[in-house]
């Protein structure tokens, strides 16, 4: 008798923290809108495919083959994308819908990149960061800029 | 000698390893502005469409891009851009979930958008007027978010790509004292991406 309490003690114990994991679908902060070519996700130390369609966490990089390129929208209207043998880091992304503040932070590490601003630029011109190997970018006011990072 | 050709080298490896940073003009052919700050090295603006700026061993200045560069070099990311999200409000008769008559017509149009789209997500928001308490404007609200929902369900789109909540007399459109009956706060905003 005791054994089976503790057995269903145990499950639930197991089961609860990935429910809440799972559960948790505001964790997405963008999605894939547009995808060719071998596009993947790195996420936990597994890689993903980057589909169509495909929803996007903070922490997550996204990697793009030759001859491929995606993009996608963030949360906030953001919007970022990638041509051939590209890499972005998705360092840091928070964004309240009701006051549109936020914080996002992304590294581009190589490639060619293109990036619209959002409503958190929109909202606070500071909200968003752009890091490179050399530099780190901010949009002073909101729009649309494209950086491209090569020999790395 | 041997310090020239160590001189080469740096410049050899500096100019592998470069980057460049541009402003993409909109439509209408307006652009934001850039701040740019390189480690160690001066920082840069860059304010007009087009202006080019690239990194170098002596720092960065800037330029306007030729014509034809930006397309060379970022074309294919700028080619792989989402379609920009697009936002429609439709109005409500008072103290009701059912649109107006303009508004029921306007629906039209935010399909015309999620058919564009490959992987469309929609935003539904409803509002309402300060007529009546804020509680019983709350689920108001959410009650004319969540009957946009179903229409949009039930003219075929995809469960999943929806999201309704609602925002009560939060956030009005026309700002009035409380219990003003004012059409133009009786809305639901639909935001398709």
């Amino acid at each position: 008798m005791h054994n089976i309490f503790l057995r269903l003690l145990l499950c639930a114990a197991a089961v609860m923290p990935v429910g809440f994991a799972s559960g948790a679908a505001d964790d997405w902060v963008a999605q894939i809108k547009v995808s060719h070519g071998i596009v993947t996700i790195q996420r936990d130390h597994k890689s993903l495919p980057g589909e169509l369609g495909k929803r996007l966490k903070e922490n997550d990089i996204i990697v793009t083959g030759s001859n491929s390129s995606v993009g996608m929208t963030f949360d906030d209207n953001s919007m970022l994308s990638l041509g051939p043998n590209s890499e972005v880091f998705l360092k840091r992304y928070s964004y309240d819908p009701t006051t549109y503040m936020g914080a996002f932070d992304a590294l581009v590490t190589r490639g060619t990149v293109s990036v619209t601003t959002g409503n958190m630029v929109t909202q606070s011109a500071e909200a968003m960061r752009v890091m490179t190997p050399e530099a780190e970018l901010q949009a002073g006011k909101p729009g649309s800029f494209a950086i491209s990072v090569e020999g790395r | 000698m041997k310090t020239t050709s160590l001189f080469l080298s740096i410049l050899f490896v500096a100019g592998c390893a470069q980057e460049r940073y541009v402003l993409i003009p909109d439509e209408s052919g307006q652009s934001g502005s850039l701040s740019i700050k390189p480690h160690g090295k001066a920082p840069v603006t860059l304010d007009r469409p087009h202006q080019l700026s690239t990194s170098g061993a002596w720092g960065i200045g800037k330029r306007s891009a030729e014509p034809g560069e930006v397309k060379a070099i970022w074309g294919n990311s700028i080619d792989a851009h989402p379609i920009p999200p697009k936002k429609f409000t439709l109005y409500f008769l008072e103290g009701t979930s059912e649109l107006t008559p303009e508004s029921k017509k306007e629906l039209e149009g935010v399909f015309d958008e999620i058919r564009k789209r490959k992987v469309p997500d929609i935003v539904v928001i409803g509002h309402t007027d300060t007529v009546g308490s804020q509680d019983a404007n709350d689920r108001l609200a959410e009650t004319r978010a969540k009957a946009m929902q179903a229409e949009l369900e039930r003219l075929g789109i995809d469960p999943e790509s929806i999201k309704a909540s609602g925002r009560g007399e939060r956030e009005l459109k026309v700002q009035t004292a409380d219990d003003v009956a004012e059409p133009l706060n009786r809305r639901v905003e639909i935001q398709v991406r």
